[in-house]
């Protein structure tokens, strides 16, 4: 799932300068689970900022409502009626939920209260990791499962580098050496002559944008034109 | 609830799920919502509820037989709550402006109620409330039946008793005591008085005699009448050798009234031995704690006389007392015989009706002493009379025949609407299930009170009550041994985001993956920690007992309580109710600092970090929070991780450019004595906000 954490109480305050009436906006989804956007945090975020703005002596409206995806303009349009009612929506959900928003109600700025960081898991409760760059072109086949991508802190494609040292990556006696982790799992599973192939550079083009999947069965307008807006 | 019928019948109670407890009290008594608000010291609150199904609350909170400790889940982990003497605590506490329920409408009726032990009693109230006039015949001098007349007053003091049975005068009960229906009244003149249904509810006042041999000896006493003239406190003489035959708790109370009286030597004797004899093992202890002699599995064969007068009882050894079939049919070694001396024999083997008043007056009996009734509808076969209580339903717990008044009164309320007789069930939840194996171990054993006690050296001396109830720290800790079973945690599926967060933090391992999808938590295993709630980033999980949202509330009152005193700058303290009834040190320095508010939390587990924050939003200047030591929380990792909550919302405020030190921790055991931490950390948040 994506990963996001809370923009330091300042800059957030700074965006809001202007606003006199905002909606915090939270997505129950990606961002509850790493803590950063979820109802909770949503009202925790507004104690955080109401208590700060009542120290410097400004009044400010704070409503809140936390949908379930902010990334679906299902679950993001029934905010209209609060959003017509504000004069900005702090949005505390990742990057996708923010542009939903942006798209869904163009006459209204929205502000991000978070920074989106990466697409990981839970390892344990309170640490998140980062385990897919989405390159577009997985490799997870030829590396036991693990990502030389988004894990080795130079997505080298053929083997460590010479930072890798007792198993741990030169940026961090924390992070574990991917290609390590690579190689101990290859010979656990008897594929350690997946090793010995040279893997061709990478060809990048898959992994910068703007992406996009387009799936002609998957299209619900009868002239068969995708329904873009832009 | 529908038909203005008395909330404890309501129908929609049938689809809740239940407390073991609340399944087995007879009048269904909201057993977990009482105890839940004693553990958090809302005592008036808790006799409130306790009214709200039982209004002899203190009679109950001493006398009764308590079939809801046998059902408690705590059994499993170490003993049940000592639910009873909460009750009597509660009651104990006496709130005189406690307001009684008023009446629902008025209604032009009158009911007349013959007998005004607790059954009737119960229905009395019950009637008046729904709105008829109601008017009680006792043929005693006061009322309370066998709770006045039978029950010892060191069990059971009569102010205790008047306490109860009070609020029912009060609420318009026309009580008429010396008046014995049969002989003062004839049953059938009640009609034409316009009473339009009678309750018979006239228990068991006869003492069953014991027809062997020498019977009519002088110095065999029935029971009841033995009973009877000590509580009416007549000059009651007793022998010094003194037998009293019978295995019940009657019997028990004729041993123990008889010590009290002088009696040098008791004896008793009982058909049953061990498990079959049908006194509460507690009141058996206690009787041989008073140095009453019991021997088990004697049967009477004949009395032994001089003169007229007894000398003594000779018994048979039992065989048997019942038959394969369960049922009872002592049998005997007509050859094993034995004989205890005594010039004195109180025979308590049983009690029996006195119908008498029904003679001729169509109200159809069997053998001339039972009722013909029936038990759903609670009739007679004679239209618009109805009875309830032991008379009908053979001896038994007060709390039974207080359940068989709520009925007849329900049962008498349809009839005088409806015209009918219709049947009547206190409604009943669906019980919870059992505790598993894995969540027993994890839950902590805490010592169960014990009620302080006079010696049974010095309480033989009087009839003074000798249990002496527990005070407000005692009652605070057992009620918090409290499972609050089914009062636990939910989840709001449709808000879940699936985060696992409550799988992960829940120190009973109870939430689980519900359909691959969501979160799920089993309720008949959750204990309420409040743990999972106040990290479920999603807010998808419900507390029904002590939520945050009832945390906040307490907060939200007591700081506008503080600012009405003008105060600008208060300090709150928000201490977990588990420790604070252990500490003094720690209510003294509360009491003692004046920009103090203190608020109380079962566990700070359960506050998270909006709620935290919201503190502040709310206007204090400071949060204390008080946790127990690491190794004493009730719920295993509650202090645990509020401290670590306490770290991030640390953060934040300094972020906001308030002072991190406004936000302090400490443990209860560090309050006291020579560690002054709690000071310490009211001089800090002081000296943060240069409030010193």
């Amino acid at each position: 799932m994506i990963k996001a954490t809370q923009k330091p109480i300042k800059e957030i305050r700074e965006m809001l300068k202007k606003h006199k009436k905002v909606l915090v906006a939270g997505c129950n989804t990606c961002v509850a689970v790493c803590f950063a956007g979820g109802e909770k945090e949503v009202e925790a975020l507004v104690s955080a900022l109401s208590l700060a703005d009542k120290k410097e002596g400004i009044s400010k409206d704070y409503l809140k409502k936390t949908v379930q995806r902010q990334c679906e303009n299902e679950f993001v349009d029934p905010l209209s009626e609060e959003v017509r009612n504000c004069d900005a929506v702090l949005s505390t959900a990742c990057g996708i939920g923010v542009q939903t928003i942006a798209d869904r109600f163009p006459e209204v700025p929205v502000i991000p209260a978070l920074n989106t960081a990466f697409m990981g898991r839970v390892i344990e409760p309170g640490y998140f990791f980062e385990y897919c760059a989405a390159c577009g072109n997985c490799v997870l086949g030829q590396t036991g499962g693990i990502c030389p991508v988004a894990r080795c802190a130079k997505s080298l494609l053929n083997g460590p580098c010479g930072g890798s040292q007792d198993g741990k990556c030169e940026i961090s006696p924390d992070t574990p050496c991917a290609w390590q982790l690579i190689y101990d799992r290859l010979k656990r599973l008897g594929l350690l002559k997946e090793m010995e192939r040279i893997n061709a550079p990478k060809d990048w083009s898959e992994s910068s944008g703007p992406r996009e999947i387009r799936r002609d069965d998957l299209k619900t307008n009868r002239d068969g034109k995708y329904n873009l807006k832009e | 609830m529908s038909n203005n019928r008395i909330e404890i019948f309501d129908s929609e109670l049938n689809n809740q799920l239940w407390p073991p407890c609340r399944v087995a009290c007879p009048v269904h008594a909201d057993i977990q919502g009482y105890v839940g608000l004693i553990a958090q010291g809302k005592t008036k609150e808790a006799l409130e509820v306790i009214r709200g199904t039982v209004l002899f609350a203190a009679v109950c909170g001493r006398i009764c037989a308590h079939p809801c400790e046998d059902a408690c889940r705590r059994a499993n982990v170490d003993e049940a709550v000592s639910i009873c003497s909460l009750k009597r605590f509660a009651a104990d506490c006496s709130y005189p402006d406690l307001e009684l329920l008023k009446p629902m409408a008025t209604i032009d009726k009158k009911v007349a109620i013959i007998g005004a032990g607790p059954s009737g009693l119960t229905a009395a109230y019950d009637l008046l409330r729904i709105g008829y006039k109601v008017t009680a015949f006792e043929k005693m001098p006061e009322p309370g039946g066998m709770l006045r007349y039978g029950v010892p007053r060191y069990r059971l003091p009569t102010d205790v008793l008047m306490q109860d049975i009070n609020p029912i005068i009060r609420s318009g009960l026309e009580l008429k005591t010396d008046v014995e229906v049969g002989k003062d009244v004839d049953f059938n003149s009640l009609e034409e008085e316009g009473f339009e249904a009678i309750l018979i509810s006239a228990g068991l006042p006869v003492s069953r005699p014991l027809n062997i041999p020498g019977s009519d000896l002088e110095g065999i006493i029935p029971v009841i009448p033995f009973l009877q003239d000590v509580n009416s406190g007549k000059q009651v003489g007793i022998s010094k050798k003194v037998i009293v035959i019978g295995g019940g708790d009657v019997a028990m109370d004729a041993a123990r009234t008889a010590i009290r009286l002088g009696a040098e030597q008791v004896n008793m004797a009982c058909l049953e031995c061990g498990d079959e004899i049908p006194a509460h093992s507690w009141e058996l202890e206690q009787t041989l704690e008073e140095e009453a002699t019991l021997n088990s599995a004697k049967g009477p064969k004949r009395f032994l006389g001089v003169d007229g007068k007894v000398t003594g009882v000779e018994f048979m050894e039992v065989k048997s007392v019942f038959d394969d079939k369960g049922r009872f049919c002592p049998s005997f070694y007509e050859d094993k015989l034995c004989v205890i001396e005594g010039d004195t024999v109180i025979l308590a083997i049983g009690q029996a009706s006195d119908l008498t008043f029904l003679e001729g007056m169509d109200v159809e009996l069997i053998d001339g002493r039972r009722l013909v009734w029936d038990s759903k509808n609670l009739s007679t076969s004679r239209i618009g009379v109805f009875a309830s209580g032991e008379v009908v339903t053979g001896p038994g717990a007060a709390i039974a025949a207080i359940a068989s008044g709520h009925n007849a009164a329900v049962a008498i309320d349809i009839y005088l609407r409806e015209g009918k007789v219709a049947p009547v069930r206190l409604p009943v939840g669906i019980e919870v299930s059992e505790l598993r194996e894995e969540t027993i171990k994890k839950i902590k054993k805490i010592e169960k009170e014990e009620m302080p006690m006079v010696s049974p050296g010095e309480r033989i001396a009087n009839f003074d009550e000798f249990e002496l109830g527990f005070g407000q720290d005692q009652a605070a800790r057992e009620a918090q041994r409290c499972l609050s079973c089914t009062m636990g945690a939910e989840v709001i599926k449709e808000k879940c985001a699936a985060c696992l967060t409550c799988v992960r933090v829940c120190p009973f391992g109870v939430p689980y993956i519900e359909d691959g999808e969501f979160a799920g938590i089993d309720v008949s295993q959750c204990q309420s920690c409040g743990i999972c709630p106040s990290e479920c980033p999603a807010k998808a999980i419900k507390l029904k007992f002590a939520s945050e949202d009832e945390v906040l509330e307490q907060a939200k009152e007591a700081l506008a309580a503080a600012a009405r005193q003008g105060q600008t700058t208060p300090i709150l303290s928000v201490t977990c109710q588990h420790g604070y009834y252990v500490s003094e040190e720690i209510r003294e320095q509360i009491a003692g600092e004046k920009e103090l508010i203190q608020i109380k939390v079962l566990c700070t587990g359960r506050i998270g970090i909006d709620t935290l924050l919201k503190f502040f939003e709310m206007g204090t200047a400071g949060v204390i929070i008080v946790t127990c030591e690491e190794e004493d929380c009730r719920f295993n990792k509650g202090n645990q991780r509020i401290l670590q909550r306490a770290i991030f919302v640390k953060d934040l405020l300094e972020q906001i450019g308030l002072p991190k030190e406004c936000l302090q921790l400490c443990n209860i055991s560090s309050t006291g004595g020579e560690d002054r931490s709690f000071r310490e950390a009211v001089d800090k948040i002081k000296e943060s906000l240069d409030l010193s």
